[in-house]
């Protein structure tokens, strides 16, 4: 076992917010946290092997030509399905958590002041979800 | 024992009975001594005659209303003593004039017990600092100000050098943003606009800046769908654009201040 800190990958447009979330994730976790304000930016970081990626969904607002939160996921998927992305939108409407669920992502979180609270959550399920396979997989293996 | 637990004394300015009522139920139960008046010309004797640490003021009233009153207050008494108003459906002249006249904030009725008692104890806190270092800091207006470092304080614990990265983000962030929403209202470009103002709302809340801006910004959301340049878009356009610079204002000088205890 090697004990490499967990990295996270938190990814979007609003730079308050993401600032806050790097706050929240610094200060109450012991995560190694890299920040992207694009889509594009995260791609190309992807060989950083993040462990989870946290996504914006609505990252081309702004910037018509951005690559939007969807989009991102797909690449990212493309490159390792593997990876666990949880999409972050500011509006709840069961559209968007179903337009994330069918793209692979792991979960969806509505922006709110509880948000840390369900990252923290959901980061720490993905952790017992992958022990699980792991174990399910030794167990076939042996049968 | 402590000898600042003295009993605040508020005075509620308030005309309509059922309302003076709910005023003291409520400053009763959080252990205030409390005085009524029906209206601001009532309020006024009884300010001269007695000390108070603070006033709540209901804005429309017979006789003399709050406005007239607090400007009273204030320019002809020269007393900075807090006053908060109490308001049924707060339009955005209204509040321009709560902040001209100098009040020093607002609570909406029904009053919220919990924001109201927090609101007090926050005055009431300040004028005594004030008061106590009355030589080095020359009488600061304390009046209405749209943003307010609570949420961040709750935040980061008040960690100065993480605060000032939140505000610098709310500062290179915001103004870009305004400029996208007014050429995007100009333009009847409804998507940019929509864009913009959903961008804004999250950042509102954490810079202490009034749920009901965030409410105005809600609106526009809605409105935008209906592609149409009415004058109400065009108003609360107007609005949120005030209030975004205003915010950056005060933000810039909480930047200044928070970096000079810092460093």
């Amino acid at each position: 076992m090697t004990n490499k800190k967990t990295k996270i990958f938190l990814v979007d447009d609003d730079i308050v917010f993401l600032k806050l979330l790097e706050i929240d994730f610094i200060e109450h976790t012991d995560f190694e946290i890299e920040t992207y304000v694009t889509g594009e930016l995260c791609v190309d970081n992807i060989d950083h092997m993040p462990d989870i990626i946290i996504l914006d969904y609505y990252l081309d607002g702004i910037d018509k030509d951005a690559m939007n939160g969807i989009d991102t996921l797909d690449k990212i998927k493309a490159f390792n399905k593997d990876i666990p992305v949880v999409i972050l939108s500011s509006q709840d409407s069961i559209d968007v958590a179903v337009k994330c669920m069918h793209h692979k992502a792991f979960d969806y979180v509505v922006k709110s002041e509880t948000a840390f609270m369900r990252l923290e959550k959901i980061i720490e399920n993905v952790f017992n979800f992958k022990k699980m396979e792991k174990e399910l997989n030794w167990y076939i293996g042996r049968m | 024992m402590n000898t600042n637990t003295k009993k605040i004394k508020v005075l509620v300015v308030e005309d309509i009975k059922i309302n003076q009522l709910l005023m003291e139920i409520l400053l009763a139960e959080f252990g205030y001594e409390r005085d009524v008046a029906e209206n601001g010309k009532i309020a006024i004797e009884m300010f001269q005659a007695k000390t108070y640490d603070l006033i709540l003021m209901d804005l429309r009233m017979p006789e003399m209303d709050g406005f007239e009153a607090t400007e009273y207050i204030r320019h002809k008494l020269n007393s900075n003593i807090p006053i908060i108003a109490l308001t049924a459906d707060l339009t955005a002249a209204d509040l321009e004039k709560c902040k001209t006249v100098g009040m020093n904030d607002y609570v909406a009725k029904p009053v919220d017990r919990d924001l109201l008692q927090s609101k007090i104890v926050k005055f009431v806190n300040e004028a005594k600092l004030i008061v106590k270092d009355d030589e080095i800091t020359e009488m600061q207006s304390e009046t209405f100000k749209y943003t307010n470092m609570d949420y961040l304080n709750r935040r980061t614990k008040s960690n100065g050098p993480l605060m000032m990265e939140m505000i610098s983000a709310f500062l290179l962030q915001t103004p870009p943003l305004v400029n996208v929403m007014t050429k995007g209202i100009r333009e009847k470009d409804w998507d940019s606009l929509y864009s913009a103002v959903h961008k804004m709302i999250p950042s509102f809340s954490i810079m202490g800046i009034s749920s009901d801006y965030e409410k105005m910004a809600r609106k526009v959301l809605e409105l935008s769908h209906l592609h149409l340049s009415t004058d109400e878009i065009f108003n609360l356009v107007s609005q949120l654009e005030k209030v975004c610079n205003q915010a950056c204002e005060e933000l810039k000088e909480e930047y200044n201040t928070i970096n000079n205890i810092n460093s």
